[in-house]
């Protein structure tokens, strides 16, 4: 069953990605990133780590590319303006990155992959007596806030100042 | 296998009761509106009578009189959308054009999922959960799911081709992601009172009695998720994606026949998803005054009266959104945005900071 899964969403990551690279129109590229990252989320729900699948969708899914796809509307260039020319590169690239990726699958696929992936909605991890389970929200925090609290907000701090760094670039007049 | 048989009781308990009830939702708004504006709304359409179904099926008069005058209006408007010519313009894009009404249908649809109905129930020896699924992550799988909705509403706008259409998408777009900000944040204090992710523990937290409703002891939250509830919805005061003064019909101009009807339905079920989160979050869910009593003495039939209690709160809710619609006049454009960033998120880190400080004795 979580084979079966894992394979599908594998698959559909595999499909949605070559999708986006093959695009002319960067709208399509942009709404076939979704699959993509729901792909990536059932994908982390296998790795028994559901609340990075939930913020795959609402970081990735939602803001990230709500806003990609904003943007491009924004321009919103005509199928005239779009450059016709073949880029075999392209297409090569793809279709190595592909195979390779296929290969990898089928031989997880070949060897099975039970043992490590319990889907995480039905039997969280356990960990040992008084630990949260592995890939709950508890056990994510707990390292972030008080084994690394410093360099966690260091980065937090970092994010900030390339926020203004962007909207003092990007504003004409300040 | 019949763990997979009782698991098919909530799924149908909830989604047929979520599709069962639009359409009277619609036929509900018509005549809430034409109530407030001092109108008779539709009354046609009935039973018996002329113009009544009975009558259109026989074809000769049974009696004078309308029956149930207005209330088959949704069915004879559905009926409509179905049989209408299903016309894609020709500029139009139409992979996107078609795929757009399943992404404004299907993400409302998605977040009852984690939404707990009822209190457990035993069934024939079976304890069942009235919740659909008691996902682990709880309230963020809500927020991830109300993330996709800005997309049906977006890939619609852009794939019509149409001026209108494009700015209402675009509208769209930057309306959702604001007050999805303003949201996260306000469920981050909600989530520090209940000291859980999981709405069937928020519930439960809540059952203790009317006191302990989120409603009582997170009142500025409760204030801010309603009105971030009207902006994800795109109803009135907020309604400026498809506002008809400017944009004709917003980001479904272009559309009709049953894919119009496809985001007609999404906005109502969106709209019952919202009161039905707004219930569990702050209303004490399927709780109600005299629950205990009650339980002890009728037993399990109290299960009836906490759906109808959960129903009751939701229709509420609802009923709270059409009014408003039909009372209010419509923001500008600037001043959504004012609203969203100046005015909501402020105060929604401030909420934040207070409930965290108020429950820092809990954590440590």
């Amino acid at each position: 069953m979580v084979d079966i899964v894992f394979i599908l969403s594998a698959l559909l990551c595999l499909a949605s990605a070559m999708t986006i690279v093959t695009r002319k129109n960067p709208v399509y590229a942009v709404i076939f990133m979704l699959p993509f990252f729901i792909g990536m989320a059932i994908l982390f729900v296998l790795l028994s780590a559901p609340f990075m699948a939930a913020m795959q969708m609402m970081v990735y899914g939602g803001a990230i590319l709500v806003v990609f796809l904003f943007v491009i509307m924004l321009i919103n260039l005509r199928p005239e303006e779009l450059q016709d020319d073949f880029n075999f590169t392209a297409y090569i690239v793809s279709a190595l990155a592909g195979g390779f990726m296929g290969g990898l699958v089928l031989s997880f696929a070949l060897k099975g992959i039970s043992p490590g992936m319990a889907s995480a909605f039905e039997h969280p991890l356990q960990a040992g007596e008084g630990q949260p389970a592995f890939g709950s929200i508890e056990s994510l925090a707990q390292p972030l806030f008080q084994v690394h609290l410093v360099p966690f907000e260091l980065v937090s701090i970092l994010i900030v100042v390339a926020l203004l760094g962007a909207v003092i670039l990007a504003k004409k007049r300040v | 296998m019949a763990d997979y048989l009782w698991k098919l009781l909530p799924i149908l308990l909830v989604f047929g009761g979520v599709l069962g009830i639009v359409p009277f939702l619609v036929f509900l708004e018509r005549k809430i509106c034409a109530y407030i504006q001092d109108r008779v709304g539709p009354n046609r359409v009935g039973l018996l009578g002329p113009d009544g179904f009975l009558e259109a099926v026989v074809g000769v008069p049974i009696t004078k009189k309308r029956i149930l005058g207005g209330f088959f209006q949704p069915l004879a408007d559905a009926i409509k959308l179905i049989t209408k010519e299903d016309f894609i313009p020709s500029h139009a894009e139409k992979f996107l054009f078609t795929m757009a009404p399943f992404f404004a249908l299907l993400p409302p649809f998605l977040a009852f999922i984690v939404i707990p109905v009822g209190p457990d129930v035993t069934l024939f020896g079976q304890s069942v959960m009235l919740q659909v699924a008691d996902l682990n992550v709880g309230v963020l799988w809500i927020l991830a799911v109300a993330s996709l909705s800005a997309y049906g509403v977006a890939m619609g706008g852009w794939a019509s081709n149409s001026k209108y259409s494009l700015l209402g998408g675009i509208r769209a777009t930057a309306q959702m992601i604001s007050y999805e900000v303003a949201m996260g944040i306000v469920l981050l204090s909600v989530l520090m009172h209940y000291d859980s992710v999981s709405l069937r523990d928020m519930v439960g937290v809540q059952s203790a009695g009317l006191g302990s409703w989120g409603l009582w002891h997170q009142p500025v939250a409760f204030i801010l998720f309603v009105i971030c509830a009207f902006a994800e919805n795109n109803r009135l005061p907020f309604d400026l994606p498809e506002c008809e003064a400017e944009l004709v019909g917003g980001y479904h101009t272009e559309y009709n026949s049953m894919k119009f009807g496809m985001f007609f339905q999404g906005e109502y079920i969106a709209m019952l998803g919202m009161g039905a989160l707004t219930t569990a979050l702050f209303l004490g869910g399927w709780h109600f005054p005299g629950y205990a009593w009650l339980k002890e003495t009728i037993g399990a039939w109290v299960t009836v009266f906490a759906l109808a209690a959960f129903a009751a709160k939701v229709m509420a809710f609802v009923l709270f959104q059409m009014w408003v619609r039909w009372t209010l006049p419509r923001f500008r454009y600037d001043q959504l945005m004012n609203l969203g960033w100046k005015g909501m998120i402020p105060i929604a880190l401030l909420n934040l900071i207070v409930t965290a400080w108020i429950n820092l004795p809990k954590g440590t």
